[in-house]
């Protein structure tokens, strides 16, 4: 399963680390100077209603002045008046206040009559103003008071202020100008340090600005070269991977990405967009099709559990045919993967990926071919080391010259262009060392040459044979030679060093129970019941040559009673027989140099009308040639190649080879040989032969 | 399989064992179990069918279909019908316990 998650790697965190640090630094940068501004705006503001006070004071001071020479000339004209000294009472008290604010803090009204909370003076050279200010207000005010009282003053009250008020009033306005001035110095500084903390404020929070834009920049940069590379990657690897990658919609079509190289290994057309299932719908069986639908709905469904169904995946090897050439059919094999892809957990597409596994399946056919030419050839060598190591000699020894002598006979069709003949010559040698190998039970030799036949039926059936045909039979042949060489070298090692070749001259009773082994192991083929009585005790004295030639005749004969005579036990007994069928082989001494073989079965006998049929389907006879022979001449085409009454083609029988090979031999001995048969009784082979020529 | 079960699925019982597909269906429906293994041949009633009437009577229950690979068509055919898993004979002790533990999961 493939997930479009965000990887895990670098998490936006971490990536805006820096930007987010920017952007808490500014926000506390303005804090402090908006709490510093804050701060400072309510020191300035408080400084200059002290300011405004300590300008009133300088009023204030010459106010009182004032009304107490004010109240003086009113004293000498008797016109003193309630309101002077109510004015100088207001006056004094307000200085008092204020003066009492400003040396220890309290309640005073400002010079818009508002009520303030004055805060004691902190500077050193207010606080020493303020007590130079106090020494000279103390004695004032204490001169002042009796003026302003319940109690009318009298002339020297007054006088005794006013004389002190014209030694110091100037000197407590003086003092009230440097404590204003002080005042306004404090402000000034303030309002310049105010000035320059917002100024540096700002050009940090400036600078600050600058550096995180200049960051998201870069990131935004750095995010867009990511992506970009990311897509160039993507691209490369769309453009050359070799395998078909793309994500298949949920509607079946082709998302808007597949790797180029999709097409090919399809060998369809292809592109983003196009109904997967049509493409596919063109590769595979309506039932391989309507497997892979299903299989593709399982996966887009949440409820399979992926891991568990990939096996049943009907497209993992897809066996593609095509033409290449004339007629050379050349098979593909593709593999379709599937992956779910999920967001979140939501089944969003399904990740297809295509491989050509051609080389693969290749590979394991040729594992597995080998596995089996081993386990044959094994199985050929435990087969010929059962048999006595002089005897599996001359099977080895006899199956290369026969191969030799099929070479010999490929070579010589280039020359003679007589392709039919040499087919058959060749059938003819296979099929006797066929029939060696059925009689000493060597099952890989069988199966090679029975595997040959195959090839070699084939190309007799063919019209029109050239010499072009004739190329599929080296291989074969070079299989057996391999194998036999392999097997002799491998025999000769593991068996005694010293067997000697067996004279095919064997004794009678050799020859006899070799006659009875084949009948024995065909009949168990046929599922038959067989018994072969042989009585050939003049065997041994025939000259090897002839013994041979008599051999394979005898193989292919007894073959052919077992295979084509002998009835099944059922059929047997619905006609009247023992199960048990019985085949006679005999060798009678007619005089000095003659003698006469003969191989006789109880079964079906040889029916003229099967024969007909046998020649009609072969299509080397019409219909009408096949009607017009008479019985000799339809049973005399018994012995022509590719001729069998055989409805099936197996180990034993069918190629219509066996008496083809026996007319060769009877010719090459010089011989001549009659059939005798009977519908349902029997069919006897008599050979007439001398021993020396 | 009640062997394998037993060593390697700590607290998993096996509550029954069907001999074909309508008794699997009626002893599903008497035990009521937490998860399913079943054969796709069977006498009676195949297992097409079985999971049919199983996801009738509890369409959440997790159904494991065992089975050859001959047929894959089939065995697609027992998923779409609700099984969520397929294993593939013969298999391992381990395979087993792996499949079992798999389809029983909840992601």
């Amino acid at each position: 399963m493939k997930s479009t998650e965000p990887p895990k790697t670098s998490s936006w965190m971490g990536k805006y680390r820096s930007i987010i640090f920017a952007i808490g630094l500014f926000i506390i940068f303005d804090l402090a100077v908006l709490v510093a501004t804050f701060f400072m705006s309510q020191q300035i503001a408080d400084d200059t209603a002290a300011l405004n006070l300590a300008g009133r004071q300088r009023m204030l001071s010459q106010r009182i002045a004032k009304t107490i020479y004010v109240a003086e000339t009113e004293q000498v004209s008797s016109q003193l008046s309630a309101g002077t000294l109510k004015e100088l009472k207001n006056a004094s008290a307000q200085f008092d206040t204020t003066q009492r604010g400003f040396s220890v803090g309290g309640a005073a009204t400002d010079t818009a009559g508002q009520d303030l909370k004055l805060k004691p003076l902190g500077g050193a050279t207010q606080q020493d103003l303020l007590k130079q200010i106090a020494t000279l207000w103390v004695p004032y005010i204490a001169l002042v008071d009796p003026l302003t009282g319940p109690i009318a003053p009298t002339a020297e009250t007054i006088r005794k202020a006013a004389d002190y008020s014209r030694t110091n009033s100037n000197k407590i306005l003086d003092l009230a100008n440097q404590l204003t001035a002080q005042f306004e110095a404090d402000v000034k500084e303030k309002t310049n340090l105010l000035r320059i903390a917002q100024v540096v404020g700002i050009l940090l929070a400036l600078a600050n600005i600058a550096y995180i834009i200049l960051a998201l920049i870069r990131k935004l940069r750095e995010s867009d070269d990511l992506i970009e590379q990311r897509h160039r990657e993507y691209t490369h690897i769309m453009a050359t991977v070799r395998e078909g990658l793309f994500l298949l919609n949920k509607d079946g079509t082709i998302g808007s990405q597949m790797s180029a190289s999709f097409p090919a290994v399809l060998g369809q057309p292809a592109a983003p967009g196009m109904d997967f299932l049509s493409i596919l719908k063109r590769l595979v069986p309506e039932k391989d099709h309507e497997a892979a639908t299903e299989y593709i709905a399982l996966l887009f469904g949440d409820r399979v559990k992926e891991s568990l169904v990939a096996s049943l995946n009907p497209l993992s090897q897809l066996e593609l045919r095509s033409t290449e050439g004339a007629d050379d059919m050349v098979s593909r094999f593709i593999s379709l993967q599937f992956s779910r892809v999920k967001t979140g957990k939501e089944i969003t597409h399904l990740l297809v990926t295509a491989q050509d596994i051609s080389e693969r399946v290749r590979l394991t056919q040729a594992v597995k071919d080998a596995e089996l030419r081993a386990q044959e050839e094994i199985k050929g060598l435990l087969d010929l080391l059962e048999l006595e190591p002089a005897v599996s000699k001359r099977f080895l020894v006899d199956t290369e010259q026969s191969l030799d002598a099929i070479n010999e006979a490929l070579r010589g069709a280039g020359q003679t262009r007589d392709y039919p003949s040499t087919i058959s010559e060749i059938f003819r040698r296979v099929h006797k060392l066929k029939g060696e190998a059925t009689v000493h039970n060597l099952t890989l030799f069988e199966t090679l040459a029975h595997r040959f036949e195959t090839i070699l039926s084939e190309l007799r059936d063919r019209p029109n044979l050239n010499g072009d045909d004739l190329l599929v039979i080296p291989p074969h042949l070079e299989d057996i030679y391999s194998r036999t060489a392999k097997l002799r070298s491998l025999a000769e090692r593991m068996s005694s060093k010293d067997a000697h070749i067996v004279q095919s001259a064997a004794s009678g009773h050799e020859f006899g129970y070799m006659l009875e082994s084949l009948a024995e192991k065909v009949s168990a083929n046929q599922k038959k019941k067989v018994r072969v009585l042989t009585d050939v005790p003049d065997f041994g004295s025939l000259p090897e040559a002839k013994a041979t030639m008599l051999r394979d005749i005898a193989i292919q004969l007894v073959r052919n009673a077992v295979v084509h005579g002998i009835e099944d036990a059922n059929e047997r007994v619905m006609s009247s027989k023992t199960e048990t069928g019985s085949i006679h082989v005999t060798l009678k001494r007619l005089d000095a140099n003659k003698f006469e073989f003969a191989v006789r079965d109880d079964g079906r006998g040889v029916i003229p009308e099967h024969i007909r049929e046998s020649l009609v389907k072969s299509g080397r006879y019409s219909r009408a040639e096949a009607d017009a022979f008479d019985e000799r001449a339809l049973v005399m085409k018994l012995f022509e190649p590719g001729i069998s009454t055989s409805a099936t083609i197996d180990n034993d029988a069918g190629r219509g080879v066996g008496l083809d090979v026996v007319a060769e031999k009877v010719k090459a001995m010089g011989a001549k040989i009659r059939l005798g048969t009977r519908p349902n009784l029997f069919t006897q082979f008599n050979i007439i032969f001398a021993a020396a020529a | 399989m009640r062997i394998v079960l037993a060593g390697k699925l700590p607290g998993a019982q096996i509550v029954g064992l069907a001999r074909d597909g309508a008794q699997a269906v009626m002893m599903f429906k008497a035990h009521q179990p937490d998860a399913v293994t079943m054969d796709l041949t069977m006498p009676n009633m195949d297992g097409i069918r079985c999971i049919e009437e199983i996801m009738a009577i509890n369409s959440d229950v997790p159904i494991l279909v065992i089975s050859a690979l001959a047929d894959k068509a089939t065995a697609i055919a027992a998923l779409r019908k609700g099984a969520r898993g397929f294993l593939n004979k013969p298999f391992t002790e381990k395979q087993l316990v792996a499949a079992l533990k798999e389809v029983i999961s909840d992601e």
